[in-house]
Order: C-alpha cells, then structure tokens, then sequence
C-alpha cells in the first residue's frame, strides 16, 4: 500500500508537468528510480535519480527537459519534507532525552 | 656546467650574470634568489611532455639575452619557465614533496581520463543537471525554467500529502512487523520512520535504518536485534513490492509502445 502511495504522489507530481500520463508512468519512475538508489552515489541520489527519471519518462515520449525539470521538482518533493520534518523529530527527540536525563539521575 | 652539459651556447652568456635576486617587497615576483653561479642548485626538470630539453633550454636563454639587451634583465618566473616548457625547482629553498607531485601527476591523469573517455562512453543522460557544470558533449538532457514554469503547481499539495500519508503507512507497516508483546506504540514509530528517512536523505549508503532502530530503542525501549530483523523484512518486502508493481506496470512487461492514457 505504501508502495501504491508513493507512486500516487510521483504520478500528482507528475500531472503537474504532462496531464496526459497515466498513473502507469508513475509506476514505472518509482520502480526506476527506487531501483537506481542502488548504484553508490552521493547522498541523496543526487544525479543519479534525476538521470533515473529521464529514463523511465523517455518511452512515453516526454521532452528530456522537461522530464529533468519533473525529476529535480519530484527529488525536491522527496528531499525537502522529509529533511524538514525529521529535523524537527530530531530536535524533539534531543529535548526529550535531555529532560529525561536528570530525572533518571 | 650547465652549458656544459647543454653545450648549446656560448659559454658564460648565460652564467655571467651577478647575483640578482628579487626583493621581497615586490609581491609580483616571488622572492626567490637565483643564483646563475649556483645553477647545480636548481634542479632543471624537464615537463613531461618536453622531448627536446636541450632545445627548450636554448630558446629560454635566448630570451634571457634579449631581455638583457634590451635592458630588462627580469629573470622570469616560475610561470614564464614553466611556459617555456621547464619546470624550475629550487631545491635549497624548498624541497619537493614527492607523495605531493605524485598525486598531482595522478590527478592529472585522472582529468585527462575523464574528459577523454568520459562524455563519449557515456549516455545522454549521464549530465541529467546543467551543462556548465559537467560539460558534455553528448548531452541533450538540459534542465529549463520553462518547464517549471508551465508546469502546474497545485498537483503538488495532493502529492506531498499523499507522501505523508504514505510515510505513516510505512509507520504502521513497521509496527506490525513486530511481535504483538513487544510491539512499539504508533508514536515512536512513526518518529523514528521521519528520522530514518532523514538520515537517509543526508548520509549515503541507507544509513537511515540504524538510525531509526536506534531512535526506537531509545523512545520504546524495543529490542535492537528485533528491530534489525523488522528492518530487513521490510527491506526485503520492498523488494518484492517493487517486484509485483514493475511486473504490473505496462511499459514493463513487453510492450514496444507505451500509451499515453486521457
């Protein structure tokens, strides 16, 4: 289900870009690209997504700048969120520890 | 004895010469003293792709005479030598680094390599951001503004809150891998997913998972090794996910033409 999820979401994003792709094509760029995080590569996937997601676009025919410019809004989308959010976790996290250290003393 | 060796003009022109040096205060010249009398103190190393020493060094002292003649007897710099295809090294002043210079020279190598080999063995794809950064020849993936800006904007909500929504699916997921006696509440488990997703964003090599089984152990107080083995099961799950949704997906199971649905 969280599979289906996520390639909801990279099939929204990619309504944004081409209306005329079907839910198919954001299959196929999740499996890409979830794939090519395989290959040692900088953290992130840096390049290495954004190279994934024009080869999954490029059998339906869409335009390498446009396909790179729905890969680096879709790593932006999957970057910045989850950074955002997780530094807040974190921090949280921290407080608490630290709260609960003196009382654990 | 440097003409000597060289024997390639007269003696004395070049070695006659007083002591000149160069006066610290002027910073466009680097304040090294050359000492023509000392020459067997420069070490006069040939560049690696200079073939004929002896006619390079000619030509330099030529210049030199020149120079001379003309009134200005500015030795010229590392640089200018360099460019006429010596290297000097001044062995009293400094001596060479050689780990240093070998891992220049394999550096070199390495650049030369690259943009040798590189752009052509290379797909199309290969420069998937902008081409002044990694100049390729057979680039033709080229990032644009206009397509962020006819892009649709609004699409994104739904997808960042399916995404969320999606991250507390794998929340879920994850506590009910475990055990029902030590299953973790839904609280930590989703804050430890959050964090193992960051770490996963900022550190290569997926070392998000340990993060988050240490920030479980830390919030729920759950067993590391069980969560290791949750962590793999899931990994393990994903695969066979991936699996069943490429066999799914048309474009992957033959088709030479992939259709564009309304």
């Amino acid at each position: 289900v969280s599979w289906l999820l996520i390639s909801l979401s990279f099939w929204l994003t990619l309504l944004a870009f081409e209306p005329d792709l079907g839910y198919d094509a954001g299959i196929l760029v999740l499996v890409t690209t979830t794939l090519s995080l395989v290959i040692p590569s900088l953290p992130a996937g840096v390049g290495v997504f954004e190279a994934a997601v024009l080869v999954a676009l490029r059998p339906y025919g869409v335009e390498d700048s446009l396909a790179l410019s729905y890969a680096v809004v879709l790593h932006a989308l999957n970057f910045v969120p989850y950074v955002v959010a997780g530094y807040v976790v974190l921090h949280g996290h921290t407080r608490r520890l630290r709260r609960a250290a003196p009382e654990s003393v | 004895m440097l003409e000597r060796t060289l024997g390639c003009h007269r003696p004395g022109a070049f070695c006659s010469r007083p002591r000149w040096e160069r006066r610290a205060s002027n910073r466009s010249r680097a304040p090294i003293a050359w000492d023509c009398w000392a020459a067997s103190h420069f070490v006069l190393k040939a560049c690696e792709d200079c073939r004929d020493l002896r006619l390079r060094l000619c030509c330099l002292v030529r210049h030199y005479e020149i120079l001379g003649a003309i009134g200005d007897a500015r030795f010229p710099s590392r640089a200018d030598a360099c460019r006429w295809g010596l290297c000097l090294v001044n062995t009293q002043r400094k001596r060479v680094n050689r780990p240093v210079v070998a891992a220049r020279k394999l550096l070199r190598a390495v650049q030369a390599l690259w943009r040798s080999r590189l752009p052509r063995s290379q797909p199309a794809y290969c420069c998937p951001l902008s081409s002044p950064i990694w100049p390729s020849r057979t680039s033709t993936g080229t990032f644009s503004w206009e397509g962020l800006r006819t892009s649709d904007f609004v699409w994104l909500m739904p997808a960042l809150g399916v995404l969320a929504l999606s991250l507390w699916v794998r929340a879920v997921r994850w506590q009910l891998l475990f055990q029902p006696e030590t299953r973790p509440p839904i609280g930590p488990t989703t804050r430890a997913t959050i964090v193992g997703q960051f770490f996963n964003n900022i550190l290569p090599a997926r070392a998000g998972e340990a993060a988050r089984i240490v920030m479980l152990k830390q919030e729920a107080g759950t067993s590391r090794t069980e969560s290791l083995g949750t962590a793999v099961a899931e990994r393990i799950s994903d695969l066979l996910a991936l699996l069943v949704l490429r066999s799914c997906s048309p474009s992957c199971r033959g088709s030479s033409s992939v259709s564009r649905s309304g």
